[in-house]
């Protein structure tokens, strides 16, 4: 009789003790929470410190449904801060918002062109190591400074981190821009420190992405235009749609392009140590439009003449993108692991030196091959 | 204690044994023997008021007795009591019984009392007569296909129930009587040579060692005998519907019925025979994978939702989609209270509602369960006390717990979500793993009459599992289910298809 109360006391006491535990744990409700959508990154213009921009949705904004929420209210907060480390920072803004800054839903991280010049590799070791980061999000590097990019008025939606991040995940139809979220360009990055994000450019009432940034050794050294990042995502073996168009004496054929395979595998030869990479182009597309201003009635050409020409348009686009990245001495496509896995002998005796002379050297042959499926229903 | 010789001493002993109840009734009369119409032997008929059928006691015994009886021979080689039972009286079941106690017993039962002046015995006539309620549509396991017949309180209705769609003669009803007091019947009812006759003697034994002053409901025998009374799990299953016994009756099982009780029990009994409903047997295979897929995902959902609900909303927020994230905390600011407290006054409020609408009579408890439902739920959004997901979580939970088919099983689970939401409240997704956890490695150690409650998943018998998650058509379920060990494990000896196949070759030749 008195074991069994004195067990009892005890699981009493216990589950007292629980209770003396509030606050200490770490239970901090949704609502408690500031949710950071968008995450800028900037030089500070007289001093070496950064400039750390977040925009937070301003909750009571998104009650659908209820009387109160004009559309008049702000939808956003904008804070910024300047500091030197992230997490300083961070700690900086959540005196200033009051609540926890909770990194969870970030959508977006981009970084200002000038900051991205001087090198990303101390800038997203935060966000690495951050387990509740949501590995999808998207870095991105900004034609300007990243707090512009925050300050843009959508029409589509109240935060400009959702719309851009939707931009970019939606634009799987779309060739012009290198899609990759974190995960992936952290995986490049590790690799050799080169890699491509998307480019994004904020006017006054316009967020556009396209394009991309070219990184090399973790720093931003050139960008590249809309026909170099298709050329780039055909390397990746990433094309899931965008469109293709040549010109045809007086009309224009316009192409989507269904799906597509790359296959990249090297060579070396045996003798001369002369290395070599042949890149196959596996396409398939369709016929959406013959644009022709002269005449007044479409004439077809025959379609094996307009393969022809599409091949060597793709197959050039992708030859004058290796020339540039070879030019650069940059290999964001791991040419490099390719050289690895198959010779790794090689590879390891040149491997201190491998963008330097290497790979300036590599020749590459490029061979496209471009089926058109349908022509439409127009006979 | 017995009788004595002379009648009216007779009359006095019952009379004082019963306290001189008040719905004891006291019948004398003269008896003239037939060839002797001189003699008068004086007899007494004792009953109870409204237990016995007084239109059988006119019937059966008074008109035999005073009218008919002068038609008959006696004989002198026996005895007049004799002749009485064997011959004069018209009435079912007649015994001859000497022993006060028996006597008394029968009283109590319903039966009549005669009494003749000269026999230390006395003739006790069955003409048993109360009144009781007809059958009616099952309560709590309703179907939409299927018999709409369900047990009532008469035990002897509830066996007629049982025998009218198994008319087998191996089916054996074996009756004990339980409590000091109330001598209550207990019926076990078996299938010679299909149940195990170890599983039969167990629960016979169990049975007849209960010792209690009354079995007012099988829910009694049902707590005093089960494997484990500690666990908010029931492993007797009880059932409303006689067809639920009796598929269960000829899959090997063992019913238990008890007079005044419209529920049997049924043993074995494990967490998947209680996730069935009758209904799924009747309808096509097909319809009954659909449904039982549901209800399989529903009782889930209804189970871990508000504990799911708190870890998420309190610990990991980074898990919900960023749009519904956003919409939960704008929906929640200005909520007062942490979302563990919100969860748990509403979780509380919808078992209040719950109980509530089944104390209070018909037709306002649907009105309790709309008004509390409907405009407290409504009301306490607008007063900022909780917020809208709350609601739609508790309702889930609330229309989700309704699709178990058992109620006790749906009891327990009930009991263990609050576990969760505690355990999901300091802890979060891992504290919801944990309780998970314990709560399945619970299960695992449950047996119900050495049959595993987890069966057929663990222990795993892939040919079990024809009737669990998934119900096999029936030509696929050819033998019972093996946890019952059954005797004779056949159930179909050629399907459908073969005999079609035979009758196709009979005409071939």
């Amino acid at each position: 009789m008195k074991r069994s109360l004195l067990v009892l006391l005890i699981l009493l006491t216990l589950i007292l003790v629980i209770f003396s535990l509030t606050g200490c744990w770490d239970s901090t409700d949704i609502d408690q929470r500031s949710i950071v959508m968008g995450v800028g990154l900037d030089t500070e213009m007289f001093s070496d410190d950064l400039v750390m921009t977040i925009e937070v949705p301003v909750l009571t904004s998104f009650v659908t449904g209820s009387d109160e929420s004009g559309s008049s209210e702000n939808t956003k907060v904008i804070l910024s801060t300047s500091g030197t480390g992230i997490a300083k920072m961070a700690n900086q803004l959540e005196n200033r918002v009051w609540r926890e800054i909770f990194f969870g839903h970030t959508k977006v991280i981009i970084i200002g062109e000038d900051l991205a010049r001087q090198g990303i590799g101390p800038l997203i070791d935060f966000f690495d190591r951050n387990p509740k980061l949501e590995r999808r999000l998207k870095l991105v590097i900004a034609d300007g400074r990243a707090q512009d990019i925050f300050e843009t008025e959508s029409f589509r939606e109240p935060l400009a981190s959702v719309y851009l991040s939707q931009m970019l995940e939606v634009s799987t139809a779309n060739t012009r821009l290198v899609i990759q979220n974190f995960q992936d360009t952290l995986r490049h990055l590790e690799h050799n420190g080169d890699a491509i994000v998307p480019r994004v450019r904020g006017e006054k009432e316009e967020l556009t992405a396209a394009g991309g940034a070219l990184i090399k050794d973790y720093k931003f050294i050139a960008w590249l235009g809309e026909n170099e990042t298709q050329a780039i995502s055909f390397l990746y073996n990433n094309v899931k749609g965008g469109i293709v168009s040549a010109q045809v004496e007086h009309a224009l054929y316009t192409y989507t392009i269904r799906n597509s395979r790359t296959k990249i595998s090297p060579h070396l030869d045996p003798t001369t140590e002369k290395l070599s990479f042949l890149i196959e182009v596996e396409a398939e597309g369709d016929l959406v439009e013959v644009f022709c201003p002269q005449a007044q009635k479409t004439v077809v050409k025959a379609l094996d003449e307009i393969e022809i020409k599409l091949n060597k348009i793709i197959g050039d686009e992708i030859r004058h993108t290796l020339k540039k990245l070879q030019d650069l001495q940059v290999d964001p496509i791991g040419f490099s692991i390719l050289t690895k896995r198959k010779y790794p002998k090689f590879w390891q005796e040149h491997k201190l030196h491998w963008k330097e002379t290497i790979l300036p050297q590599i020749e590459f042959e490029v061979k496209t091959d471009f089926t058109i499926r349908h022509t439409g229903i127009l006979s | 204690m017995k009788l004595s010789k002379r009648i009216d001493e007779s009359i006095a002993i019952i009379k004082q044994q019963l306290h001189n109840t008040s719905d004891l009734v006291l019948r004398q009369f003269d008896l003239e023997p037939p060839q002797a119409p001189d003699i008068k032997i004086p007899c007494a008929l004792f009953y109870l008021e409204a237990m016995a059928s007084s239109s059988q006691i006119i019937d059966g015994i008074m008109q035999p007795l005073l009218h008919e009886i002068r038609r008959y021979n006696l004989s002198i080689k026996t005895t007049f009591i004799n002749f009485i039972q064997e011959s004069v009286l018209t009435s079912g079941e007649v015994d001859k019984q000497t022993e006060l106690n028996d006597i008394l017993l029968s009283i109590m039962i319903g039966k009549v009392i005669l009494l003749i002046d000269g026999a230390q015995a006395a003739l006790t006539i069955d003409v048993i007569g109360y009144e009781h309620r007809g059958v009616e549509a099952p309560k709590t396991e309703a179907v939409i296909r299927g018999p709409r017949d369900s047990f009532t309180e008469s035990v002897i209705q509830n066996i007629m129930l049982i025998r009218r769609r198994l008319r087998d003669p191996d089916l054996v009803f074996e009756k004990l009587t339980i409590g000091e007091r109330g001598k209550n019947d207990v019926v076990v009812a078996y299938i010679q040579h299909l149940a195990q006759p170890e599983l039969v003697e167990e629960v016979l034994t169990r049975i007849s060692k209960i010792d209690i002053d009354v079995v007012l409901d099988s829910g009694y025998i049902e707590q005093l005998i089960e494997d484990d009374w500690w666990t908010p799990f029931n492993t007797m299953q009880d059932a409303e519907r006689p067809d639920e016994v009796a598929a269960g009756l000829v899959e090997g099982r063992v019913a238990i019925l008890v007079d005044n009780s419209p529920f049997a029990l049924l043993v074995p009994t494990t967490f998947n025979t209680q996730m069935m409903s009758p209904e799924d047997y009747y309808v096509r295979w097909s319809s009954a994978n659909f449904v039982r897929l549901i209800r399989f995902v529903a009782s889930f959902a209804a189970f871990i939702t508000p504990a799911l609900y708190i870890s998420l909303v309190a610990f990991h927020p980074e898990m919900i989609p960023s749009q519904l994230a956003l919409s939960i905390a704008a929906t929640r600011t200005g909520i007062p209270f942490p979302s563990f407290i919100e969860a748990l006054v509403m979780e509380l409020a919808l078992e209040l509602l719950r109980e509530a609408g089944i104390r209070l009579p018909g037709p306002i408890g649907q009105t309790i369960g709309i008004v509390g439902g409907l405009v407290i739920g409504d009301a306490a959004v607008r007063a900022g006390i909780v917020s809208p997901i709350m609601v739609i979580v508790v309702a889930m939970t609330a229309i989700a717990g309704f699709v178990i088919p058992t109620y006790t099983l749906s009891f327990g689970l009930r009991i263990s979500r609050f576990f969760l939401m505690i355990l999901a409240g300091f802890l979060g997704l891992y504290g919801l793993v944990l309780g998970l956890l314990i709560i399945l490695g619970h299960l695992a150690t449950l047996t119900s009459f050495n049959v595993s409650y987890l069966s057929p998943w663990a222990p795993f018998n892939f040919r079990d599992l024809r009737d669990s998650f998934i119900r096999a058509p029936w030509q696929k379920l050819k033998r019972r289910p093996q946890y019952t060990d059954s005797l004779d494990p056949t159930r179909q000896t050629t399907t459908r298809k073969d005999k079609l196949r035979k009758i196709r070759e009979r005409k071939e030749k």
